[in-house]
């Protein structure tokens, strides 16, 4: 019974694993799609009504997107803190804090931190070109992405679980 | 809240545009020179300066730094350069409450025409500031009959022609006069999320944020005023404006730039002005030891006051 027990146990924790690692590589692309869009509706609120940064930070805070809703509910609460710190501070703070729980990978981190060396600090046409930029890198990411998730998620899983099952064969 | 506190209120909204450094050195200026400054004048390499009736004295401890004006600009803008392009390009921002930030360093051209300012070199924080009670000396001359008389103010800049303008927009409200506000810098109403932070009275309507020709001719339209009022006439386009309102019936209370009434002839487009003999009256202001004093001019004779 305690064998059973064991071999159930040491097959499960080892099937998470490898479903966890294949989890991360779903979060990461969900997380990067967010991202487009969340960069997609600045450009257009940039384009069409020149809304300032605060009140666009403010708005993605209430997206119905999580990781959205997450990272600028974060870089909203700092905005909100006179602390002296400028913007693309703390627009680069938020999602160096976010990062890992909301998936993002280190490139794509440092490509949304480098878009606070543009944003508000030229005309719209400039900086919706400068974000199309980030946008199009992204997309680059997120192929990536994609092919990553096809080829490795399923290899992470059944890695996991055949490690359970060469564990347990051991063991026996 | 009374006056005072009113003043003091205003000053430390004006300063949240500055970075904290520079803040904290405002706030330790004494009460009674919080509440009597009007500008604050920030030039690199130079420490800060505040102004009164027209003089100024330095008091920052460091010299201001060009990181300063920059972030200076940044909070004022709100990080949000792209919503200020207009102004900008006039070399103002208006921030909330009816301040008005002026920069000053190198202009960027484009099409042979200034699209902004990089490389500041100074910034001039002024503080807007309601005075109740401004324009009592020259009310009874703004009202004929219980008909808004057409008037001029005229000064140089910062002494005072916003203030009275706005205290005479409140008070020709209060008596009853359906008074229009062509607000294009934000600065008499100092509007927010569309309602005034100033008193203008109880029948008085703001637009503000456009060309001053534009939101004259909407008001005229649209809200069928008795007076309209409007700041600063500068440009041909605000004549024109001008001349639409006063032939529509409605009466114009506006004020335009000049030393006094002699320096306003002088001026070719003002010349223009007076020639379409819209102003029934002028009033300058002149400053004499810091005291303020209003002389109303019938446009072919004068009187004091």
């Amino acid at each position: 019974m305690l064998k059973l027990l064991g071999t159930v146990m040491i097959l499960g924790a080892c099937s998470a694993l490898g479903l966890s690692a294949k989890q991360r590589l779903r979060q990461r692309l969900r997380a990067l799609e967010a991202m487009i869009a969340a960069l997609q509706f600045i450009s257009s609120e940039l384009t069409c009504r020149m809304t300032p940064l605060p009140e666009l930070i403010a708005a993605l805070a209430q997206s119905e997107n999580g990781i959205t809703r997450k990272i600028f509910g974060v870089m909203c609460k700092k905005m909100g803190q006179d602390d002296g710190l400028s913007l693309p501070y703390k627009w680069c703070r938020a999602f160096q804090e976010c990062r890992e729980q909301a998936g993002l990978g280190e490139e794509e981190t440092h490509l949304l931190c480098d878009a606070a060396g543009f944003l508000g600090r030229y005309d719209a046409a400039q900086q919706v070109k400068s974000l199309e930029y980030v946008r199009r890198r992204l997309g680059d990411l997120r192929l990536a992405a994609v092919e990553e998730l096809r080829s490795k998620g399923n290899l992470y899983r059944t890695c996991g679980i055949a490690m359970g099952i060469v564990t347990v064969l051991v063991l026996l | 809240m009374n006056m005072e506190e009113k003043r003091l209120s205003n000053f430390a909204q004006a300063i949240t545009a500055l970075p904290i450094r520079l803040q904290r050195e405002a706030l330790a200026l004494p009460p009674e020179i919080r509440c009597a400054c009007e500008e604050l004048r920030l030039r690199a390499g130079k420490p800060m300066a505040y102004s009164r009736t027209g003089m100024e004295t330095a008091f920052g401890k460091d010299p201001i730094s060009a990181d300063d004006l920059q972030e200076t600009l940044g909070r004022a803008t709100r990080y949000s350069v792209h919503s200020y392009g207009e102004s900008l390009q006039n070399g103002f921002v208006t921030l909330e409450g009816g301040h008005r930030l002026g920069l000053c360093g190198t202009a960027v051209l484009r099409e042979g025409t200034v699209s902004g300012v990089r490389a500041l070199s100074s910034i001039n924080l002024r503080i807007a500031s309601q005075v109740p009670g401004a324009a009592d000396a020259v009310l009874p001359s703004l009202l004929r009959d219980g008909r808004p008389v057409s008037t001029l103010v005229i000064s140089p800049p910062a002494w005072g022609k916003t203030t009275l303008l706005r205290d005479c927009i409140r008070q020709l409200s209060e008596a009853g006069v359906r008074v229009s506000v062509a607000d294009e810098r934000c600065e008499i109403a100092g509007s927010s999320g569309g309602a005034p932070q100033f008193d203008l009275g109880p029948q008085t309507d703001v637009m503000d944020g456009a060309p001053k020709a534009d939101a004259a001719l909407i008001l005229i339209k649209t809200m069928s005023p008795a007076l309209l009022a409007l700041d600063e006439i500068t440009a041909p386009r605000d004549v024109e404006a001008v001349s639409y309102a006063a032939h529509c019936g409605a009466a114009v209370l506006a004020t335009a730039h000049a030393l006094d009434f002699a320096d306003f002839k002088r001026r070719p487009l003002y010349r223009q002005l007076l020639r379409s003999q819209i102003f029934e009256q002028a009033v300058e202001i002149s400053l004499h030891e810091g005291v303020r004093r209003y002389t109303v001019r019938a446009l072919g004779g004068e009187q004091g006051c």
